[in-house]
């Protein structure tokens, strides 16, 4: 636990917190716009901004992203700072004059009319819409467009995305109001979709199982979701996946990512508008070791589901993979075949398998047997259970240390062994 | 085939060396985008067509440019052992030309920028000079040596030593000047400390601006927890008019390559990235093939040498926004996310490309490596300044007589450059300012051109080294607008993440805006001087916190000037239209008339022979007139 100084008082803070977290412990005030306790460190209003002194050196750091280090000293009132903060707020008051948000932060500061020529911009670029959508939700259905002073967070409200939710989480942040894109959202699903296809947003937020919407998303008439938003006094996107649970988990040995669906036969999905990436999971990876050879569909042929498309090599042993999912396989990660071992060293990113662009149907039957979420870690659990007490007939070869998979696990078993163990656990789509 | 011992090696220099310094007469032509440029395709074709039509037996080659791109397109005849001619402002008639006057035996001398001897031994140089090499010389009597060139004289080459002297494309011909051959030494005899040790006492501080030390980012890394490491080779080059990776990346691709072996061992990475932007394609073309064929030979991929050592590079294709040459932006466009910089810590080092620890530098730094580890740390640290070691490559622009690449020893002071190697200002105008540090670097008045070219001594004139821009100005530059010039490219560049940035940047240039349109107001230059501050103290990357470099140098060293254009509404050099008039000398017109033809307004008038008259109201303040009269009649006000 690394200990600190801020404005001459010592703090000892957890390891992983900011120096904006170790001054509240201390209840030392610094202002901030742009910092969320559910959202990662951002850095972009810099009206955080302390003076941090590390070996001697003197250097003014944003409070909210800096992490809180062993032997640190900050202060958070000179008059470099406090000047600097001031001028911070004229600027964002002189962008956004009639912003209530950004009128009522500035009056915090002393500053009631806008220094510079004023604009008329709602929106500060704090980003905590973006960051919701993309952090939390993972459904990244807004981003920002351009650069320096034309920055903007896009899409055009007018378009709604098919990535949204229709959650409302960006909505819910926005300090300023500047999103509003909730109910024009909401039309475009309830006009795009038949009755009976019309999800909840919490189901599609992940929250409940498939439920589907009576009332043609006008959520303020449902007594679920006024409900919903009155117990957890927050969003409920919070709620369902907090922050912390979208960073990858580790259950047993494995590393579970939190954005992914699983197959029965340990290969991960990803949608990306209408395409879905796969690739293999952290179980395969660890059974496998290391793959050092590789063979792999062309792109552009059609694959259907259940079919042996892949055939991972290692130390002599060969698995062979099923897809879980049938459609047109439109790119292969050609890395692998420069790099084999990409699949094994970097499961979850760069040693992606393939990508399959399948029809809706398709991906909407597939999606039902896959597992997300909460629902995936239990999962795994259950594998590695299964895993560890395989006795037969390999069972003293894997059974190392307190269950802990052994490395090079082709190597070490016989190719009956092999087989069996293959059989149990990838077979099954 | 494959290099795997020193044998294999030393077969492959032979041959570099026949193909660098061969029996015949060799041709060979600046073809880098530079000489493009100025036309040295023609000029190729042309020296090839010759060569065939008179049946010639000659070997006609191509490289990367000698630096000197206001004299291009350049041609360096290699005519006899040891003796290269080389020629200046070639054309494809000329070229032509020269092929006859080779052959037949004259050196040509009036076309000749100088001549290169190269006093050989048999090891890796040519063979002495000879009878031939006697004669050759007495026919350039007249050719001043490289040496004696003012633009040369000065200069001292590391990173750029093979540029414009080898072929690119050839691995051979780099092999022969001594290149792999100090990778094999590292591989098989050097332990991954020592080599760390070797660039920590050279000095070898990085050449990409922040001038943070080598050695010690690597041993960083080296000492980063995790099984997988990057090295990344930072190729973005986003300052507009700098080009200085550009030329050793099509001059001496190998160079980095080996640099970066030679890195990735000492840290312990096995992939690497050279992240080019795109507007590059032949140092993106010359970096694809020297790849290639290192692979062939066993310099790239696995089991480097046959020492065991894998390593493989790959490269990544910049989108050209200037921001995502910061290293944070830079790995998160290769991830494929928007570039935008985050916070550091955590450093690349820690937390890097796809979180692995990495390891990046600048184009320039990994080309100094294999150089300094063939020679040691300590004939590096032996040159330049006490803080700033080694050479530095600049690329000087802007109203100098001598403008293009130069490399010189740190510690050397910029009036050296301007003026010795620069050769002074053009049209015999006074110098005013030399920028350094790019776009947002600061302006350096004559008083201060003592100033040693060093990390420290530049940042306290409040100019940055940077990565080597170098723009030279006269006295007829306006340095509010050159600061509005500077700001108004950062406007568009800045990511908009963060707000002194991006809002920061904007509300000075505004300012800026209107004191060059006589706008300005009382308290205008300090409110520019607290902007400045500011947002050099808030910004989130380097980009916002050295944006107000150009504003801040240019108050602090001409502030009698912001204060003419607010107080008296005037633009004493002449450049800021709002606040200048034209007018015509009555005594100095002689009523020739060429101003009237050009006037686009039809503001001048006059009876032929007589003085003339403009009228101020029709004026657009275009200054044709001006540019046309000989007479110097046109006076601007
Ligand atoms: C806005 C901005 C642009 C940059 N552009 C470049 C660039 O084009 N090339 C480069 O090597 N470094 C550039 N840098 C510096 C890099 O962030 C980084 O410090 C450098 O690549 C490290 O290599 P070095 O230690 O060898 O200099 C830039 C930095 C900033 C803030
Ligand atoms: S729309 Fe709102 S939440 Fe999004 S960046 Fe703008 S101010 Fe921040
Ligand atoms: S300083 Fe400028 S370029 Fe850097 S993060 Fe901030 S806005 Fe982006
Ligand atoms: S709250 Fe820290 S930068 Fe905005």
């Amino acid at each position: 636990m690394p200990s600190l100084t801020i404005d001459g008082t010592q703090a000892t803070v957890e390891s992983g917190s900011t120096v904006l977290d170790a001054a509240k412990k201390l209840g030392i005030e610094i202002p901030t716009l742009c910092h969320h306790e559910h959202l990662l460190p951002y850095g972009a209003c810099r009206l955080c901004t302390v003076e941090i002194t590390q070996r001697g050196a003197t250097r003014l750091q944003a409070a909210c992203a800096y992490p809180a280090e062993e032997g640190i000293s900050v202060r958070t009132n000179s008059s470099r700072i406090l000047k600097g903060r001031k001028l911070m707020m004229h600027f964002l008051l002189s962008r956004c004059p009639d912003v209530p948000a950004v009128r009522k932060k500035a009056a915090e500061f002393g500053i009631t009319r806008p220094r510079f020529a004023p604009k008329n911009e709602k929106c500060i670029l704090c980003g905590m819409c973006v960051r919701v959508c993309n952090e939390v939700l993972g459904a990244s259905a807004i981003g920002f467009a351009d650069r320096g002073i034309f920055r903007r967070v896009e899409p055009a409200f007018a378009q709604p995305s098919e990535a949204c939710l229709g959650c409302g989480a960006c909505t819910f942040v926005c300090p300023t109001g500047h999103i509003q894109m909730e109910s024009q959202t909401r039309d475009f699903w309830r006009d795009k979709l038949g009755a009976e296809q019309r999800q909840c947003r919490y189901a599609r937020m992940g929250l409940v199982a498939h439920k589907v919407c009576p009332r043609s998303f006008q959520c303020q008439k449902c007594e679920v979701d006024q409900a919903m938003e009155e117990t957890l006094k927050t969003h409920p996107a919070f709620v369902a996946r907090p922050v912390e649970r979208k960073l990858p988990v580790t259950i047993e040995e494995f590393t579970v990512m939190p954005q992914l669906y699983f197959a029965k036969n340990h290969l991960w999905l990803k949608r990306l508008d209408g395409k879905v990436k796969v690739g293999i999971d952290d179980f395969a990876r660890k059974v496998i070791s290391r793959v050092d050879d590789i063979v792999m569909p062309s792109a552009g042929d059609t694959l259907s589901r259940g079919e042996a498309v892949w055939e991972l090599r290692s130390g002599g042993r060969t698995l062979s993979l099923r897809t879980p999912l049938g459609g047109r396989l439109i790119d292969v990660n050609t890395d692998l075949l420069t790099d084999p071992s990409l699949a094994t060293k970097d499961p979850y990113y760069r040693g992606w398998l393939a990508l399959v662009w399948p029809r809706e149907e398709e991906w909407r039957e597939t999606a039902g047997r896959l597992q997300s979420g909460r629902a995936a870690e239990d999962w795994f659990a259950s594998e590695a259970e299964r895993l560890y007490h395989w006795s037969e007939p390999a069972g003293k070869a894997m059974a190392a240390d307190g269950g802990r998979l052994i490395p090079d696990l082709p190597g070490k078993l016989s190719e009956t062994q092999w087989k069996a163990l293959t059989g149990a656990f990838f077979a099954d789509v | 085939m494959k290099i795997r011992t020193m044998n294999d090696l030393y077969a492959a220099r032979q041959a570099g060396i026949a193909s660098l310094y061969p029996a015949k007469t060799k041709f060979t032509v600046s073809t880098a985008t530079c000489g493009l440029a100025t036309g040295a395709r023609p000029v190729l074709d042309a020296v090839k067509e010759e060569a065939r039509a008179l049946g010639a037996d000659l070997i006609v080659s191509q490289a990367g440019c000698i630096g000197f791109c206001e004299v291009e397109p350049v041609v360096l005849v290699y005519c006899a052992p040891g003796l290269t001619l080389v020629y200046k402002e070639m054309n494809a008639e000329k070229a032509r030309e020269l092929v006859r006057e080779i052959m037949k035996g004259n050196a040509k001398s009036e076309w000749a920028l100088c001549k290169i001897l190269v006093n050989g031994t048999t090891d890796g140089k040519p063979a002495g000079p000879s009878r031939e090499t006697a004669r050759w010389l007495e026919l350039a009597s007249g050719i001043p040596a490289i040496e004696d060139v003012g633009f040369y004289r000065k200069q001292m080459k590391i990173a750029l030593r093979n540029c414009g002297f080898i072929d690119p494309n050839n691995i051979e011909e780099y092999i022969a000047r001594g290149g792999y051959t100090t990778l094999h030494k590292v591989l098989s005899q050097m332990p991954p400390e020592r080599v760390i040790g070797e660039i920590k006492e050279s000095g070898l501080r990085g050449r990409g601006g922040a001038g943070f030390p080598t050695g010690m980012k690597w041993e960083f890394c080296r000492k980063a927890p995790g099984d997988e490491k990057f090295i990344i080779c930072n190729a973005d080059e986003g300052d507009p008019g700098a080009y200085m990776d550009r030329s050793i990346l099509e001059g001496d691709p190998h160079s980095v390559l080996e640099g970066m072996i030679m890195g990735a061992f000492a840290i312990g990475a096995s992939q690497g990235i050279i992240y080019v932007r795109n507007e590059y394609p032949l140092a993106i073309e010359n970096l694809t093939t020297a790849i290639r064929t290192a692979e062939a030979r066993g310099l790239l991929g696995r089991d480097i040498l046959g020492s065991g050592f894998s390593f493989a590079i790959k490269l990544s294709r910049g989108a050209g926004a200037f921001v995502c040459g910061e290293e944070t932006s830079l790995m998160a466009s290769v991830e494929g996310r928007t570039g935008e910089p985050r916070q550091r810590p955590p450093f690349p080092a820690q937390k890097g490309l796809w979180s692995k620890p990495t390891n990046i530098n600048n184009v320039e730094t990994w080309a100094n490596v294999p150089e300094i580890l063939a020679r040691g740390g300590k004939w590096y640290a032996g040159i330049g300044s006490e803080k700033s070691k080694g050479t530095k490559v600049f690329s000087v622009v802007g109203k100098v007589k001598n403008t293009g690449l130069v490399e010189v020893p740190m510690g050397i002071s910029l009036r050296e450059i301007v003026f010795d190697i620069g050769g002074g200002i053009l049209d015999g105008r006074k110098f005013k300012a030399v920028q350094t540090g790019g776009p947002s670097g600061g302006c350096i008045p004559e008083r201060l051109l003592d100033v040693p070219v060093d990390y420290e001594k530049l940042t306290e004139t409040g100019a940055i080294m940077g990565s080597g821009g170098m723009i030279v100005m006269d006295d007829r530059t306006c340095m509010v607008d050159v600061a509005r010039y500077f700001l108004d490219f950062l406007k568009e560049e800045s990511c908009g993440k963060c707000v002194p940035c991006r809002e920061g940047i904007h509300r000075m240039l505004e300012l800026l805006e209107n004191i060059c349109q006589g706008k300005g107001a009382e308290g205008d230059i300090e409110l520019l001087e607290d902007i400045g501050a500011a947002v050099k103290d808030f910004s989130l990357c380097a980009l916002g916190g050295t944006s107000p470099n150009p504003v801040l140098t240019t108050i602090k060293y001409f502030r009698n000037e912001y204060e003419a254009h607010i107080k008296d509404h005037k633009c004493p050099a002449g450049v800021c239209r709002a606040l200048i008039s034209y007018s015509i000398s009555k005594e100095k017109c002689t009523g020739c008339g060429a101003c009237v033809k050009v006037c686009p307004a039809e503001a001048i008038s006059g009876e032929k022979k007589k003085p003339h008259a403009l009228s101020p109201a029709k004026c657009i303040k275009c200054g044709a007139c001006e540019e046309t009269c000989k007479f110097g009649a046109v006076l601007v006000t």
